[in-house]
């Protein structure tokens, strides 16, 4: 499986564990200059800027902690992208990431949503 | 939502009102700190963050600005950190703003939602106090020092669950009040003792002069004399320390960290000893992060230099104005400070590098050209101001054998007591409260000398060579002495006693 393969994949796992969770999902692949946002959701009238990370066992670490300062930043950039669009500048607004890893042969191992995941 | 804590820094000794504004909106979370804060203040973000989480708190993420007001003072310290959190809590609704108001909160936060001592609580309490008297919550190490101004409700606190329990209702805590009577009591305990010195009894009667007039001393001598243990036991033979000294002292020790629950009162006259690499920063306050110096240290108390000579000389001339004036100005482009430092100056030194020029068995292997440089380092403006100067010589077996103490502390206090207790009436108004204080115009008027002391006096200054500096300063020392001996006027025996503490006017010996 390739990495493409493997990403969209745990976008896929991610977005449904996040509805079953009460997230309901309001967009996906979010694109603007600054960068992409993979799933933008509301919970319980929050809005949800959601950066999913897939990794397949074989590789090191936790898929999170691949998020650094520099991926942060850009997050962020299209995140207020985003608020302008849609004239949510003012509106409650929180960055959540989610975890997925997979087993060697293509099956869901882990999944994991962290709230409130970073702040600036 | 907008929440107002009071808060309060440091400038100088002076407590100063810092007005901690936390607006909460929505948006993308963050975390912003205004006001002129330094590094310390900046990183309180973090502590705040996991203290009030690990008190078990939610964390509200949202957009959060924090206003030090006023804008253009600079904040330094942790000190805000409790009136960060409680302003976050009170903005998340956690808490009413009612219940903050008219208090004021200091104190610095550990991760797990504890509360660590600030630096200068006696002077903010002291500054509560003139703004028209608060409640006053801080951590509970700080306490007994600040519950010494009285009209101020002190509340220690342990942590910040603590604070929310407190401020809900939920628990009271008591004002702290500290039992002022039964604390100056341990002042005049001392565990060293005039009497452990033996011999040297000329020594010990020009630092009794010394501590009765107020006056500055230089002693020379050999190594090994007993210049620093004599030094050490000027402050047991040193008047006691009224209430307003002690506030005064306590509030520079307050602002420079050196106090703690069980010592929260400085009771007895500090002496300080800097060591003689001491940087003139460290000598007369200053630095990048402003503090106190050795010298405001020793307010009301003894600054003692050993090993004068080996000081920087920059160091030596920065102490020429505060031992004028009686306090430092320490100058930053944007505003200067103010510190206290009215300390008396001991100094000891050796008569040359190697140190035995004045002693009689050991014979001094120093160049004459080395000791002039030994002696150049000490200016004739620093040495102006020092009065009396004494020469330490080296003790004879006799005088180490004998096993009769000398004359206790306790006994020359009582003498040196009287003495100030003279002084204090006589000059009654005119702002001076010792001899070694008296301007040229009051010196004539008090120091009135009979006609025998006159001749000597005539006689010691065409004979001895004595300058109109050294004039004067006999003059104050003979006030002191007669002062000692209960005298009026200055009569012979006092003049020529004053005489012998200028040894250095009459270059006996160099």
């Amino acid at each position: 499986m390739g990495n493409k393969e493997l990403g969209d994949l745990g976008e896929e796992h991610a977005a449904r564990s996040l509805a079953l969770n009460g997230y309901s999902i309001i967009a996906r692949k979010f694109r603007c200059r600054f960068g992409e946002i993979d799933i933008i959701a509301l919970d319980r009238g929050t809005l949800v800027f959601i950066e999913v990370r897939s990794r397949s066992d074989e590789e090191y670490g936790l898929p999170y902690e691949t998020i650094n300062y520099v991926k942060k930043r850009h997050i962020r950039k299209v995140a207020v992208t985003f608020q302008l669009k849609y004239g949510l500048l003012d509106h409650d607004s929180r960055f959540d990431c989610v975890s997925v890893i997979f087993e060697k042969n293509g099956n869901l191992k882990n999944i994991e949503l962290i709230k409130d995941a970073f702040w600036s | 939502m907008l929440a107002k804590i009071e808060s309060r820094t440091v400038l100088g000794i002076e407590a100063k009102k810092v007005e901690v504004e936390v607006d909460m909106s929505g948006g993308l979370p963050c975390f912003t700190i205004v006001g002129l804060p330094d590094t310390a203040v900046k990183e309180s973000r973090d502590r705040v963050v996991s203290a009030i989480k690990n008190c078990g708190f939610k964390f509200p993420p949202k957009k959060i600005t924090i206003n030090l007001a006023p804008a253009d003072l600079r904040k330094e310290g942790a000190s805000f950190d409790l009136a960060i959190a409680v302003g976050i809590l009170v903005a998340n609704g956690d808490l009413e703003q009612g219940s903050v108001d008219g208090k004021v909160f200091c104190g610095e936060l550990s991760l797990d939602g504890g509360l660590r001592p600030i630096n200068g609580a006696l002077p903010i309490a002291i500054g509560i106090l003139k703004d028209g008297g608060n409640d006053f919550i801080l951590p509970s190490e700080n306490a007994r020092e600040a519950a010494i101004v009285k009209g101020v409700a002190v509340f220690p606190v342990k942590n910040l669950g603590e604070v929310m329990n407190f401020l809900k209702g939920n628990a009271k805590i008591e004002p702290l009040k500290v039992d002022f009577d039964g604390v100056p009591k341990s002042a005049d305990s001392f565990d060293i003792d005039f009497g452990d010195v033996k011999g040297q009894w000329h020594v010990k009667r020009g630092l009794e002069v010394a501590a009765a007039g107020g006056h500055n001393v230089l002693m020379i001598g050999p190594p090994g004399s007993g210049k620093t243990m004599l030094a050490q036991r000027l402050v047991t033979i040193l008047p006691g320390l009224s209430f307003e000294e002690m506030l005064e002292t306590t509030k520079i020790h307050s602002v420079s960290g050196l106090l703690d629950s069980k010592n929260f009162l400085v009771s007895r006259r500090p002496f300080r000893m800097p060591h003689h690499t001491v940087s003139y920063a460290g000598l007369v306050g200053g630095g990048k992060i402003l503090r106190p110096g050795e010298i405001s240290l020793a307010h009301n108390g003894v600054l003692f230099l050993d090993e004068l000579p080996e000081f920087h000389r920059d160091a030596l001339e920065a102490l020429r104005q505060p031992l004028e004036g009686g306090s430092i100005t320490v100058s930053r482009a944007a505003y200067n400070f103010n510190y206290p430092a009215k300390f008396m100056l001991v100094a000891a030194m050796n008569p040359c590098p190697c140190g035995y020029f004045t002693d009689p068995k050991k014979e001094c292997h120093c160049a004459p050209p080395a000791i002039q440089r030994y002696l150049s380092k000490i200016s004739g403006p620093l040495l102006d101001r020092i009065d009396i100067h004494l020469e330490v010589p080296s003790l004879r077996y006799k005088e180490l054998s004998n096993k009769s103490r000398g004359e206790s502390s306790a006994d020359i206090k009582g003498r040196v007591d009287k003495a100030r207790k003279i002084q204090e009436q006589r000059y009654k108004g005119l702002n001076v409260f010792c001899n070694a204080h008296l301007s040229p115009k009051i010196l004539e008027q008090f120091c009135r000398i009979d006609k025998e002391a006159e001749e000597l006096l005539k006689l010691a200054i065409l004979e001895l060579g004595l300058s109109a500096r050294g004039y004067d300063k006999v003059l104050k020392i003979s006030r002191t002495v007669a002062d000692l001996a209960g005298a009026e006027t200055i009569s012979a025996e006092h003049i020529s006693e004053a005489i012998n503490y200028r040894s250095l006017d009459r270059n006996l010996g160099f």
